[in-house]
């Protein structure tokens, strides 16, 4: 009798089955979107029509491997001494200038590889005017008695990338060198260890996770940069991708390389994981500063002067050009083009766009896992939010050839569903900017994600529960809980999408549709055919828009450790 | 069995409740059932990692059964297979964290749970709770703003807001300092009785779960071991481990008494008596001074030690023996 009431009451109870998570299956649907690109990759790769390799790849591969192995190893080389040297510096010691050093070191994040290069082919230019100053200096006629050696080629290359890609090991050692270091180099000092033996024998075994964390991230960015080495005449992995495809049209070979450069990915990923997953056990006491030692007469300014050095080769320089050139442009009698502004309008309207859909990806993905946390069934949801992070790891030239095959099937089926309706086929996606906003969105949604799951972190459950308890589907949570108090999270990870997107060259330059230029992809071109107009407006712009994220990240880092001084 | 009236609000009927973990799942409840009557003041009492809280999750909503079924007033919400989400079963839940919206301030976390309402009623219904747990006067006040002891209320305020018809409560008074709790426990109850509100608690603190609840079941391993009122758990334990956990006291082998018949009884300290007469011979370990007596720890002929209340004038050095007597009307006894 009763059990019947009671089946009765549980009927009469709306939605009591489980109903699938509509979160948890969009999480999917992007995480398989950022997959497909590599799948197609493979497939394209395997289309070759004369062997396993096309001719093209059997000539330019070895080359282009060699070269990109020697570009890295010079560039991880050259950022962890810079990075882990000005770390050291600007914690270990006290002396005129530091706090402000402490955070210029960071500047040179502002300034993209093909930017830096850019700006130092004209400074370093024979007849430009650093050589010229240096001639004049020393009593010379002219290029042909005395010039400094080209700076274009391999060496070149390494030494510029090393001096921008640098604060990403700066970053991680510093941090690590502020929040662990403090009682276990005191314990050095108590022992009778001090100066460079103590860097060489507690700080930096203590910091190589750290480093190696910071080493991992710059050489992906050298591994994605087209600009610095096109402009230098090196042809790196990157390179051969971009003119296997747009010079000989042969798209499976430039397939081939890529998957060679996901080789490499994967490599550098593992380094990453590992230097990360030791760091962990490595957070052991409290977060204390340590006592900086001060430094008088000239060891305060060989401080100060080693500190500086990178600032000044890798922002202060050439931003320093990039406002003369802008000056000379925007000054009395001179014009800019307005294809400047169409750029830059462009620029702005694309990188918009794709904020907007990466911040709504990243949320999906992360808001998939904090629901399935609250289910505690945690595994699927976190296995799509690490797919869907992949992105960022993937060079974006890599990205693009891959996303080349699939929108391509796309629009053919988009146009005949089209031309069935009788509307005039076009190509939805690569003809337009949408091709551009989607390879955004799947190469960003690493940081809009990854910022988003942080903020929810600091949200306690609890929060969760009493908002369902009180009559809240997770939607509607979401909108009057969680999104009011991510609202910090979310506008410092849509900058830095936001940024990103704007400054982004490689799949800008394979993906983008006829006669569309950005900002970035217009100062290639200028670049490219040794033009040096008005590419120096919009390499400023992009410095300048660049420095947001570096303030930001200035502002929260730097919160921590205002250390005491011993004198 | 004669009626509605007296049909259980709340019923679980032998609930399961298993996490996913590495080696296969890890069962938290066990066939666990229990059954609140309408505006009665139920609680789970137990040791930390007992599966207490489990139960109210799943009461709740959050956790899905594997066996068993959560009903409430005649209405399945849970089975295998089923869950009924959180936001529609009605139910208020008071979190040990009281979980309060930071960015909300007072009479927004209260109307938290109200927004289908029009917004005069929202407003008249918020005033309504926030006089009831006497915080009127705080209603534009922010959560940081707030003592402890008023942030519980607010939580209270929160969750009786919606009218729920069972009220769950997470260690309601954890996170307070003992004055406040003692104060805060009598107004709760105060509360509830006059809202009527049937709920639900859970402690591992047995004062908290005396003052507060008409019927309190001693969790242990995911299971009740006796469900019953104060009373009747303090005098008539059914099991060992309530025995040892309801009051102070210890469970011993009854030959060490000097009993007959085997198995265990369970000793109070107020159950031997010093008397020259007495069959018991115990040798004092030590003994110390508690205000109104003395609390002596006795050393029995079997070596087991035993607390025993003493009348404070006795004086017994530490090593000496004495003699005592075994009061065994009420005592209880185990197999």
């Amino acid at each position: 009798m009763s059990a019947i009431a009671t089946a009765d009451a549980a009927a009469s109870i709306p939605s009591a089955r489980p109903r699938p998570d509509g979160w948890l299956l969009a999480a999917f649907a992007i995480a398989a979107l950022v997959v497909l690109p590599l799948l197609a990759l493979g497939w394209t790769a395997a289309q070759g029509s004369d062997g396993l390799w096309s001719h093209v790849v059997a000539n330019v591969l070895p080359r282009a491997a060699w070269n990109t192995a020697l570009l890295l190893l010079g560039v991880g080389a050259l950022v962890v001494a810079i990075g882990t040297g000005a770390a050291w510096l600007v914690t270990a010691y006290e002396f005129p200038g530091r706090s402000m050093l402490a955070w210029a070191l960071l500047l040179p994040l502002a300034v993209p590889t093909y930017i830096v290069a850019y700006a130092y082919l004209d400074l370093l230019h024979p007849l430009g005017p650093v050589q010229g100053a240096l001639r004049t200096l020393l009593g010379f006629e002219g290029p042909r008695d005395f010039r400094l050696p080209d700076i274009r080629g391999l060496a070149g290359c390494i030494v510029l990338l090393g001096f921008v890609l640098y604060p990403y090991v700066y970053m991680t050692t510093r941090a690590m060198f502020m929040t662990q270091a403090a009682s276990l180099l005191e314990a050095g000092r108590s022992l009778g260890t001090g100066g460079a033996a103590l860097f060489a024998r507690v700080a930096l075994p203590l910091a190589r996770p750290a480093i190696a964390v910071g080493a991992a991230l710059a050489l992906l960015e050298t591994l994605n940069d087209i600009g610095a080495s096109e402009f230098l005449g090196v042809q790196t992995l990157t390179v051969s991708v971009y003119t296997t495809w747009i010079s000989r049209s042969d798209l499976p070979g430039a397939a081939q390389i890529a998957l060679a450069m996901l080789v490499l990915v994967v490599g550098l990923i593992a380094l990453e994981r590992h230097g990360r997953r030791r760091q962990r056990y490595a957070t052991t006491s409290r977060p204390r500063p340590m006592q900086r030692r001060r430094l008088r007469g000239g060891a305060a300014w060989l401080a100060f002067a080693l500190a500086a050095l990178p600032v000044l080769v890798g922002f202060a320089a050439p931003t320093a050009y990039l406002v003369a050139e802008t000056w000379q442009r925007l000054g009395p009698g001179a014009g800019v083009s307005p294809t400047l502004w169409t750029s830059a309008w462009n620029t702005l309207r694309v990188a918009a766009l794709a904020t907007v859909a990466t911040m709504a990806a990243g949320l999906v993905l992360a808001w998939a896992l904090r629901l399935a946390q609250g289910r505690r069934r945690p595994r699927p949801a976190a296995a799509a939010l690490r797919l869907g992070s992949l992105g960022y790891a993937v060079p974006g030239t890599v990205l693009a050839i891959g996303l080349l095959v699939p929108m391509g099937g796309f629009d053919a089926a988009a146009g005949r569903v089209l031309g069935g309706f009788g509307i005039e086929p076009r190509l939805l996606l690569m003809g337009s900017s949408w091709a551009l906003v989607l390879a955004y969105v799947l190469r960003f949604t690493t940081m809009s994600a990854g910022g988003i799951e942080a903020g929810l972190a600091r949200i306690p459950p609890s929060l969760d529960q009493a908002a369902r308890g009180l009559g809240d589907g997770p939607g509607r949570m979401l909108r009057r809980v969680h999104l009011p108090l991510l609202r910090p999270a979310l506008a410092a990870a849509a900058l830095l999408v936001f940024v990103d997107a704007m400054k982004e060259l490689p799949a800008t330059l394979l993906l983008r549709p006829l006669n569309f230029e950005t900002l970035a992809t217009w100062l290639y071109a200028d670049a490219a055919r040794g033009a040096y107009e008005d590419g120096a407006v919009a390499a400023l712009l992009i410095v300048l828009a660049g420095l947001l994220p570096v303030i930001l990240l200035a502002r929260t880092g730097l919160a921590y450790g205002r250390g005491g001084v011993v004198r | 069995m004669n009626g509605d009236a007296q049909a259980p609000m709340l019923e679980l009927r032998g609930i399961r409740v298993a996490y996913p973990a590495p080696g296969g799942p890890r069962v938290v409840v066990d066939g666990l059932s229990l059954a609140l009557g309408g505006g009665a003041i139920g609680c789970l009492l137990g040791p930390s990692g007992c599966g207490k809280t489990t139960v109210l999750r799943a009461i709740a909503g959050f956790e899905p059964v594997q066996a068993g079924s959560v009903v409430l007033d005649g209405a399945v919400l849970s089975s295998p297979g089923t869950t009924v989400p959180p936001e529609r079963r009605g139910i208020g839940m008071m979190f040990q964290d009281y979980a309060l919206f930071p960015h909300l301030d007072v009479a927004g976390n209260v109307g938290f749970g109200l927004s289908r309402r029009s917004r005069r009623a929202r407003a008249a219904r918020v005033a309504e709770v926030l006089a009831l747990v006497g915080l009127s006067d705080r209603a534009d006040a922010w959560p940081h703003e707030l003592s402890g002891g008023q942030q519980q209320r607010v939580a209270l305020a929160r969750a009786l807001a919606p009218s729920p018809s069972l009220l769950l409560l997470d260690e309601p008074f954890s996170n307070l300092d003992v004055d406040t709790r003692e104060h805060l426990a009598a107004e709760l109850r105060a509360i509830l009785r006059a809202t009527g509100t049937t709920a639900l608690l859970v402690t591992h603190d047995q004062a908290e779960a005396f003052a507060m609840a008409d019927a309190i079941g001693v969790m242990d391993r995911g299971r009740i071991l006796q469900w019953a009122d104060a009373p009747t758990l303090y005098t008539r334990p059914c099991d060992p481990f309530v025995a040892g956990f309801i009051g102070r006291g210890r469970v011993l082998a009854a030959a060490a008494l000097g009993l007959a018949g085997g198995g265990r009884v369970l000793l109070r300290p107020d159950r031997l008596r010093p008397d020259p007469a007495g069959r018991i011979r115990a040798e004092v370990v030590s003994v110390s001074f508690r205000g109104p007596g003395k609390v002596a720890l006795l050393r029995l002929d079997g070596g087991d030690v035993v607390e025993v209340d003493l009348p404070a004038d006795t004086d017994q050095a530490p090593g000496s023996t004495l003699a005592m007597r075994l009061e065994e009307d009420g005592l209880v006894r185990f197999p």
